[in-house]
């Protein structure tokens, strides 16, 4: 009796929780303010600990990174030394391929060399627990940082704005497998189409995400992605996103696959830029 | 008013941990997962009410921080502690390997109930060969860590705790 009553109870306590997270879920996909209010201010408080934590444990980390990635470092070692000596050999191609892609970027007019203002802010945490792909950056809304702006560093874009607090920012990196960009072809010497669209999306790997893009052009190996920055987009046009590294379509596919190397090292993020483009942002 | 005050402490602490420590431990690209530690092994201590219940607000503090949807991993380790709790009640002997055992049980369950669920809120792209590294290094950290989690869970259920084995 007091088995099936306890059972019972049990039951209610759970039927109950499960109604409250649903509730929750509900509200939140439709955007229900107090909810973004106490998250914002939930990183608001959480950060300073967090960041002081992440100080004092940093000691660990090293350890732990240094004991258990050592093959990884040598690896990474041995692949730069393979890259010092082919530049080294190839240094006069180089500087023409430089050449050739600052003009490409030239020709593009693209805002990211430096027309649009941004915020620049330095990256204080990484990514918690395991099915987000996010950092936390040192300045928010007192910076002028508002949710769904786009976040660059030199080579490209990382990421958006997802929450906005005073003094804190969490960003989505373009990795996430929720994250999705609108791209263009630039094109390139091999050939490329400029112009094809399509759109980039994350796929939880570090550096290369997927893209669909329509059949209106052959795309090659190669070609730059940018943000296609169509009406109402987060994005302004021209952000580099990545560069195709192979390309798919099948003889009666409406669209190709493709996978990209993503342009930033988002493995290594000390510093990034917020860029101030209102369009998407709220 | 106690226990809660305690229990709050132990989930604030983990979210410390969490996000101080255990995000930079990394095993091939996959962190522990402290929080939804603290849910299974409530559910192990306290039974399947306070499991659901610690593994609600643990999941809540999760989802505070993550701009998934709020309720998401508040939902999924509601579950997990629930799921352990239940699966404890069923346990005719207790060995010193059920609380490990059945903390890699629940944290797999944990997780595998919040991709489930992202997977019906439109979030897709979980569902790939990484989710299984995930489950099983989180379970595996979580199953190591289990013995020290059931004893802080004890202490912050304090009378919860008792009176429950005291009701069996």
């Amino acid at each position: 009796m007091a088995t099936s009553r306890r059972t019972s109870r049990s039951r209610f306590t759970l039927v109950l929780l499960v109604l409250t997270s649903l509730t929750l879920l509900t509200l939140d996909f439709r955007g229900f303010g107090p909810i973004d209010r106490a998250r914002n201010a939930m990183l608001d408080a959480l950060a300073p600990v967090g960041h002081g934590a992440q100080a004092v444990f940093r000691p660990i980390g090293n350890l732990w990174d240094g004991a258990f990635k050592y093959d990884d470092l040598k690896k990474h070692d041995r692949a730069l030394q393979a890259q010092v000596d082919e530049m080294k050999s190839q240094i006069d191609a180089g500087k023409v391929a430089e050449q050739s892609n600052q003009q490409l970027l030239e020709q593009a007019n693209l805002p990211f060399v430096g027309n649009l203002h941004t915020v620049r802010a330095a990256v204080v945490s990484g990514a918690v627990a395991n099915f987000n792909d996010t950092v936390q950056i040192s300045k928010g809304s007192r910076a002028g940082i508002r949710k769904n702006m786009p976040v660059v560093v030199g080579t490209g874009l990382v990421g958006i704005v997802v929450q906005v607090a005073s003094d804190h920012a969490v960003v989505k990196l373009v990795t996430d497998t929720s994250f999705a960009v609108g791209v263009t072809v630039l094109g390139s010497d091999a050939g490329g189409a400029p112009g094809v669209e399509g759109v980039a999306t994350g796929q939880g790997n570090d550096t290369q995400m997927a893209a669909t893009l329509d059949t209106g052009g052959k795309v090659g190996r190669g070609d730059v992605l940018v943000t296609r920055g169509e009406a109402g987009s987060p994005y302004p046009p021209g952000l580099p996103v990545g560069t195709v590294a192979s390309a798919r379509s099948d003889v009666d596919a409406l669209q190709q696959s493709l996978v990209v190397d993503i342009l930033a090292d988002v493995r290594d993020l000390s510093y990034v830029s917020v860029v101030i483009w209102p369009t998407g942002a709220s | 008013m106690k226990i809660a005050a305690r229990v709050a402490l132990v989930l604030i602490t983990a979210t410390v941990l969490e996000q101080g420590l255990f995000s930079e431990l990394r095993v091939a690209g996959a962190a522990g997962d402290v929080l939804l530690l603290c849910a299974v092994s409530a559910g192990f201590v306290g039974g399947p009410d306070l499991g659901a219940l610690v593994g609600f607000f643990a999941g809540l503090l999760l989802d505070a921080m993550l701009p998934s949807p709020m309720g998401l991993a508040a939902l999924s380790y509601c579950l997990a502690g629930y799921a352990t709790g239940t699966l404890r009640g069923t346990s005719v002997r207790t060995s010193r390997w059920l609380a490990p055992a059945l903390a890699a049980l629940g944290s797999a369950i944990g997780l595998l109930v919040f991709v489930v669920a992202s997977a019906v809120v439109g979030r897709t792209g979980l569902w790939n060969r990484h989710l299984i590294t995930i489950v099983v290094v989180v379970a595996a950290i979580n199953a190591l860590l289990a013995p020290l989690a059931v004893r802080v869970m004890r202490w912050a259920l304090g009378d919860a705790s008792i009176s429950r084995a005291a009701l069996r």
